[in-house]
């Protein structure tokens, strides 16, 4: 009884904390805009869900299946990102110091984190069932609303997949080196490679038809069961579906589909996922070092590896070793008073380029070496190999292999508290801001100076400026975002999902690094440029307002 | 603080330097400006050398005389033994002494510091207050504490702020005069402190001997065996912040916003 209030008030803790936030009020509105667009009236250009381009008439069960795929398939990546920060903020406030001295053990603290992760996934799928039900009155294709019918697939399709993403949030939270950006955009990759298996898995390859089995997103069931009815009406059917296609100005047809009956043994299937959930939950409770400082102090002390190397070296070729130990920095010492020289006056008009080099300074600290080996391994192969492994394999790898150092731009001084200082020292707009974008785009023509010394060599010069775009266009939409956002998740979400539809996709309109000819024929580089402008005109309007003045 | 620092801007009212509106023209202060926030972060992968050429160059410092002034300020706040370590080791006392050293990087002519000493132990709270006292003599600093010691060991002028207000602005002596003759030191015994405590505005206690000894802020005696002391400053802030409270009650009334 003990442990399920502590448990109870754990979860109501965390879950007023967030939702009281005005950011989440944002989340719940754009779920509202999200929720509208997903059912497009006729003449829309595009549809959700169809099958061989045509759709269910907008009634209950269709209305729910679509809801209910988006509630399965995209939002355990959005609403990941949105709850992977329950054990952070325990951590940054020092609450979770003041939990660690509590009873309160690892597996009832991660279980009520991980019932509040859920708590706010299922208050975004309330949104998105409300919304499901206005939309179904707004479209009016058919007026009976049925609420089983459009309940059902929302809840038992989201339900155990948002479980599981609460869940998976908390592990890689537990999880030292997963809880900072390596581990959302590892989490992108896990949730993209389970997209592709269970899709390519569900149906036969060479007739489309989806084999009803009891899988994570649940969607074979009604799938085959709309594949059966139209095929009844229409054998040779094209039984290819997708969700969300433009039409471009292909026609669309309708059809009724009444929905499947959600029985017992389906029900049951889908409790089961959420088992798996809870057993994720359960197991990030032994990685979680439970606010223990000592074991990131080891982290950081094993990260300062060289730096420890220099210092040993000194001390032997002093002879430290030989005499007694120094007394340690910050004892009680009888010192002099203190003087402090005068400065000849310092440049008012502040120093641009000193500014520069410190912030790409920042920007190269603290990594690991591995991070530092494998982008000059990235150089050294982009200029052994041949122009088209350059393009095929490892350009997207350069363009994703910084990720982690890009989103770090512009959200540095709220991440470390350091806004205070650094935005009283004289030009914090037109020196400090740009500085700091500059750094980014230096920083990426450094770590990618193989792949376009490559592109020059072989003289495409239009692929080449294409790629310094990129460059210009990369740290910019980092540095919107961050100023913005305030935290790293924004651009470690959004930029990998822009890298896969841009360079590996090669989808023109996303094509922001002058991947595909088609893209560069578009004109992209140019719409990127302008882009980039504005994304950093953005950013400094974004840091005025932070400034107030 | 935060406004006189320029990282606010005032809802009403202005602030100016040499003529300057700091709303308007905020760079003008800031190349002079040293700022050491009452709660403030570093980058725990940077170790102090490198996150204060950092802040040197922000603030326009270059390379040579940013790297100077750097070795200078760390002998001054006791850090130079600890330079290479990442600032992400540093304790809280360690972090405050870099917080110090960044506020002092550009030889500012307006020093804010606000709560300096906090998380500082006894040997560098008293070097750090010599080091006010000596830069005060050829710049402002505005210093906020709670630490009434603090104060007496540095300030020549004084604000008292009371929710938001300036309830006084004056020289330590003149703070002084105000309550002379309204404190008191009383000897009770122990039984008695509790009901003296909701009577009186009791700057401290001590156990002794012969009973507790009680030092009371008021216009009259507590006690016909009551004897006028010497006043504090301690004794002079607790007598304006209760007189603006409106009444010379216990100071548990007076609540947290209370700042000097």
């Amino acid at each position: 009884m003990k442990t399920l209030r502590t448990l109870y008030h754990l979860t109501r803790a965390d879950f007023s904390e967030r939702v009281r936030r005005y950011s989440f009020l944002i989340v719940l509105a754009m779920m509202v805009c999200a929720g509208y667009l997903f059912v497009p009236p006729e003449g829309a250009g595009y549809l959700v869900l169809h099958l061989g381009l045509k759709r269910g008439v907008y009634n209950s069960p269709w209305i729910g299946l679509m809801f209910g795929l988006i509630a399965a398939m995209h939002l355990p990546l959005f609403g990941f990102y949105l709850v992977k920060n329950a054990v952070e903020r325990d951590r940054q406030t020092g609450v979770g110091q003041i939990i660690a001295t509590t009873p309160t053990g690892k597996f009832v603290y991660v279980v009520g984190k991980w019932l509040s992760n859920l708590a706010v996934l299922l208050l975004i799928l309330s949104v998105m069932t409300a919304m499901a039900v206005v939309m179904q009155l707004i479209r009016a294709e058919d007026a009976v609303v049925n609420l089983w019918a459009l309940v059902a697939p929302i809840w038992l399709m989201g339900l155990p997949v948002l479980a599981i993403a609460s869940a998976m949030a908390l592990l890689f939270e537990s999880i030292s080196f997963l809880r900072g950006g390596l581990g959302n955009v590892v989490y992108f990759f896990v949730w993209l490679v389970t997209i592709i298996t269970l899709l390519s898995g569900a149906f036969d390859e060479v007739t489309h038809l989806a084999q009803p089995t009891n899988d994570l997103l649940g969607f074979t069931r009604p799938m085959a069961d709309i594949q059966q009815q139209v095929l009844a009406v229409e054998p040779d059917a094209d039984m290819g579906s997708g969700l969300i296609v433009p039409l471009r100005g292909r026609e669309a047809s309708t059809f009724v589909w009444d929905g499947i009956g959600w029985t017992a043994g389906i029900i049951l299937g889908r409790v089961m996922w959420s088992g798996l959930a809870l057993a994720i939950a359960l197991a990030s409770a032994i990685p979680f070092d439970r606010f223990d400082p000592a074991r990131s102090r080891l982290r950081l002390e094993r990260k300062g590896l060289f730096s420890r190397l220099q210092k040993l070296i000194g001390a032997i070729r002093r002879g430290d070793f030989l005499r007694r130990r120094p007394a340690k920095a910050g004892g009680l010492q009888v010192t002099p008073a203190a003087h402090l020289t005068p400065l000849a006056a310092t440049s008012k008009r502040g120093r641009f380029f000193g500014v520069l080099a410190a912030e790409l300074k920042l920007m190269l600290k603290g990594h690991s070496l591995i991070w530092y080996a494998g982008a000059i391994g990235l150089v050294i192969a982009c200029l052994l190999s041949s122009l088209d492994d350059v393009q095929q394999y490892l350009l997207p790898a350069v363009w994703l292999w910084p990720v982690l150092i890009w989103s770090q731009i512009g959200i540095r001084e709220r991440r470390y508290n350091t806004g205070q200082m650094v935005f009283s020292v004289p030009h914090p707009v037109s020196h400090q801001l740009p500085a700091m974008w500059l750094a980014g785009v230096i920083f990426t023509v450094i770590a990618g100076c193989g792949a376009w010394v490559r592109l020059a060599l072989t003289g495409e010069f239009t692929g080449l400026l294409a790629w310094f775009v990129g460059a210009l266009f990369t740290p910019a939409l980092a540095l919107a975002l961050g100023v913005w956002v305030g935290n790293s998740r924004a651009f470690e979400t959004l930029y990998p999902l822009l890298w896969y539809i841009g360079v590996i996709n090669q989808v023109p309109a996303f094509d922001y690094a002058g991947a595909t000819a088609e893209g560069l024929a578009m004109g992209m580089p140019v719409v990127y440029l302008g882009i980039t402008a504005g994304l950093v005109a953005l950013a400094v309007i974004g840091r005025w307002r932070q400034l107030q003045i | 603080m935060r406004i006189l620092a320029t990282i606010t801007k005032p809802t009403e009212g202005k602030v100016t330097w040499d003529d300057t509106d700091i709303a308007q023209s905020p760079d003008e202060l800031r190349a002079v400006l040293g700022y050491l926030p009452q709660d403030f972060g570093i980058y725990p992968n940077l170790n102090v050398v490198e996150f204060l050429e950092y802040l040197a160059a922000l603030k326009g410092l270059d390379g040579r005389t940013g790297r100077k002034r750097i070795q200078e300020l760390l002998h001054i706040v006791n850090l130079f033994e600890a330079r290479k370590r990442p600032l992400g080791n540093y304790s809280g006392g360690m972090k405050q002494r870099v917080g110090i050293a960044q506020a002092l990087l550009n030889d500012p002519q307006l020093l804010i510091v606000d709560e300096p000493t906090a998380g500082l132990d006894p040997a560098e709270r008293v070097r750090f207050r010599n080091l006010l006292s000596d830069l005060a003599g050829e710049r402002i600093v505005i210093l906020s504490t709670h630490i009434v010691s603090d104060a007496e060991a540095t300030a020549t002028e004084i604000a008292i702020i009371n929710r938001g207000y300036l309830l006084e602005h004056a020289r330590p002596e003149r703070l002084l005069q105000a309550v002379d003759g309204k404190v008191w030191q009383w000897v009770i015994s122990s039984t008695e402190l509790t009901a003296a405590k909701q009577q009186y505005l009791i700057s401290s206690t001590a156990r002794r001997g012969d009973g507790v000894h009680i030092r009371v802020v008021g216009e009259t005696p507590p006690g016909s065996d009551a004897q006028a002391v010497t006043p504090t400053l301690e004794d002079a802030y607790l007598h304006f912040i209760s007189s603006a409270n409106g009444s010379m009650g216990p100071i548990g009334a007076m609540g947290r916003e209370n700042g000097q």
